[in-house]
């Protein structure tokens, strides 16, 4: 088992591929506390369907690189979502599905109309469940992850204790001055990031995962917003680097794999949890 | 006092944007920019190592030894012995970055396909393998080492075929391909 791992190891594919995948499930977990708790826990689905939209109209578009479409088109829905304030006729949960919905509805209708691929399905399928993206990354690719995962766990240790602030309790927040709405700004943006990269990952079907399953998994073991974060990103950082180990020695889809200890991993937690005395 | 607010509340609304623009622009910069250096082709054109020289008393040559393995094994790709993620990953490499690949001995396991060019009226034959989902499919051409004829001389379609050769690239019609040519069916 060593020496076949010590093989796949030495090529250049699968290292990119752990790196990369280190860096996003970090990143997706460290805001995904925040998330959760602030009742967003659906807007991974929601903005990676936005996503898989505007890749579609990219690949129509003849775009070599749909990072170029992608990435504002993403960044300025998750605005329009985190921005909106509470007194708005639409709730979060229902801007959310129905941004959701009609993305991935106009994407997939534009990549049939408009086919420009040999294998559409599995393309599709593809960037749905991220079986192999992940594995098929370019040097460049791999260094944007890096710069952009550096500049969120900066942003994150920095703007900590505001992060806090916000999270609990964001009129108290704007009473001792903290800038609530450009916070929910920048936020909003990295977040956005954040999903697009995730995609490469586990998919756009499944990226509401890397989000949740962290930070529920260390709800049940620690109380302290701290504790839950370090442990969120511990749990997050494992759970991505095992589940592709996994799906290259067993020849699953990485995705879906990740996704899988994940959950497995969230049980045990919920086990220990309630043998500690947690709910 | 009014207006002058409502100026500095725009100032600040343009600064947010022109930051967010930029924001946007580096990414695009970086995800578009290059890293391959000339140093790190250079190196890899070299055929001895810089270790090879400094190799010469006994341990050294045993070390000397490990490392003509080392590159014996990394100019040599056996697929047939990875998990069928990590060969639709690599063969998925190989048509992305040919440039990686040409002059390595790739042995694949797969299954056998043929084309035939309405136009041309020639025949390319395949080795195509799937992902763990088996809905992404990608094939890698081959030309069998002496006169061989079809369909003889050759598998039925959709057969499992084991084959290993030396990928090249090669042009036709000005477009580039990739191919394992002087290869070899098992």
């Amino acid at each position: 088992m060593m020496e076949k791992l010590a093989f796949y190891l030495q090529h250049p594919f699968v290292q990119y591929a752990l790196i990369v995948g280190v860096l996003i499930a970090l990143c997706s977990s460290l805001l995904g506390v925040t998330l959760v708790l602030k009742r967003f826990s659906f807007i991974g689905d929601g903005l990676s369907h936005v996503a898989f939209g505007a890749m579609s109209v990219a690949a129509v578009l003849g775009l070599t690189d749909n990072t170029v479409l992608v990435l504002p088109v993403t960044i300025i829905c998750a605005i329009l979502l985190l921005c909106r304030g509470q007194n708005t006729q639409m709730k979060g949960d229902a801007a959310i599905a129905m941004l959701s919905v009609t993305a991935l509805a106009f994407g997939y209708l534009c990549s049939n109309i408009f086919s420009t691929s040999a294998n559409l399905s599995g393309d599709v399928c593809t960037t749905l469940f991220g079986s192999i993206s992940i594995l098929t990354l370019r040097k460049e690719e791999v260094w944007m992850c890096m710069v952009l995962s550096v500049v969120v766990v900066l942003f994150f240790i920095l703007f900590y204790h505001k992060i806090f602030d916000v999270t609990f309790d964001e009129n108290f927040a704007r009473a001792v001055g903290t800038k609530v709405d450009a916070f929910h700004f920048v936020l909003s943006i990295i977040i956005a990031v954040i999903i697009v990269l995730a995609m490469k990952l586990v998919g756009s079907l499944l990226v509401s995962a890397l989000i949740i399953f962290p930070a529920l998994s260390s709800m049940r073991l620690f109380q302290s917003f701290k504790g839950v974060t370090i442990c969120s990103a511990v749990i997050s950082v494992i759970c991505a680097f095992s589940g592709i180990l996994i799906s290259i020695l067993a020849g699953t889809p990485v995705g879906a794999t990740v996704v899988g200890v994940d959950v497995l991993v969230f049980g045990v937690c919920w086990c220990l949890g309630r043998l500690h005395g947690g709910e | 006092m009014m207006k002058r607010r409502c100026r500095m509340r725009i100032r600040k609304k343009i600064k947010v944007w022109v930051g967010l623009l930029l924001f946007i622009l580096m990414i695009g910069c970086l995800s578009r920019h290059k890293m391959v250096s000339i140093q790190q082709n250079h190196k890899k054109s070299q055929k001895v190592s810089i270790d090879q020289k400094v190799f010469q008393t006994p341990a050294g040559r045993k070390g000397k030894k490990i490392s003509e393995k080392k590159e014996k094994e990394q100019d040599e790709i056996d697929l047939t012995v990875m998990s069928s993620t990590t060969v639709y990953a690599e063969v998925y490499n190989m048509m992305c970055t040919p440039e990686d690949y040409v002059g390595k001995h790739i042995k694949i396991e797969g299954s056998f396909d043929v084309y035939k060019d309405k136009k041309t009226g020639k025949r390319y034959f395949s080795c195509v393998v799937s992902d763990a989902t088996a809905c992404c499919f990608q094939g890698l051409e081959f030309e069998l080492k002496g006169k061989y004829r079809y369909p003889d001389d050759y598998p039925k379609v959709n057969d499992t075929i084991r084959v290993e050769g030396t990928f090249e690239t090669y042009q036709e019609d000005g477009e580039n391909y990739c191919r394992l040519k002087d290869a070899s069916l098992k």
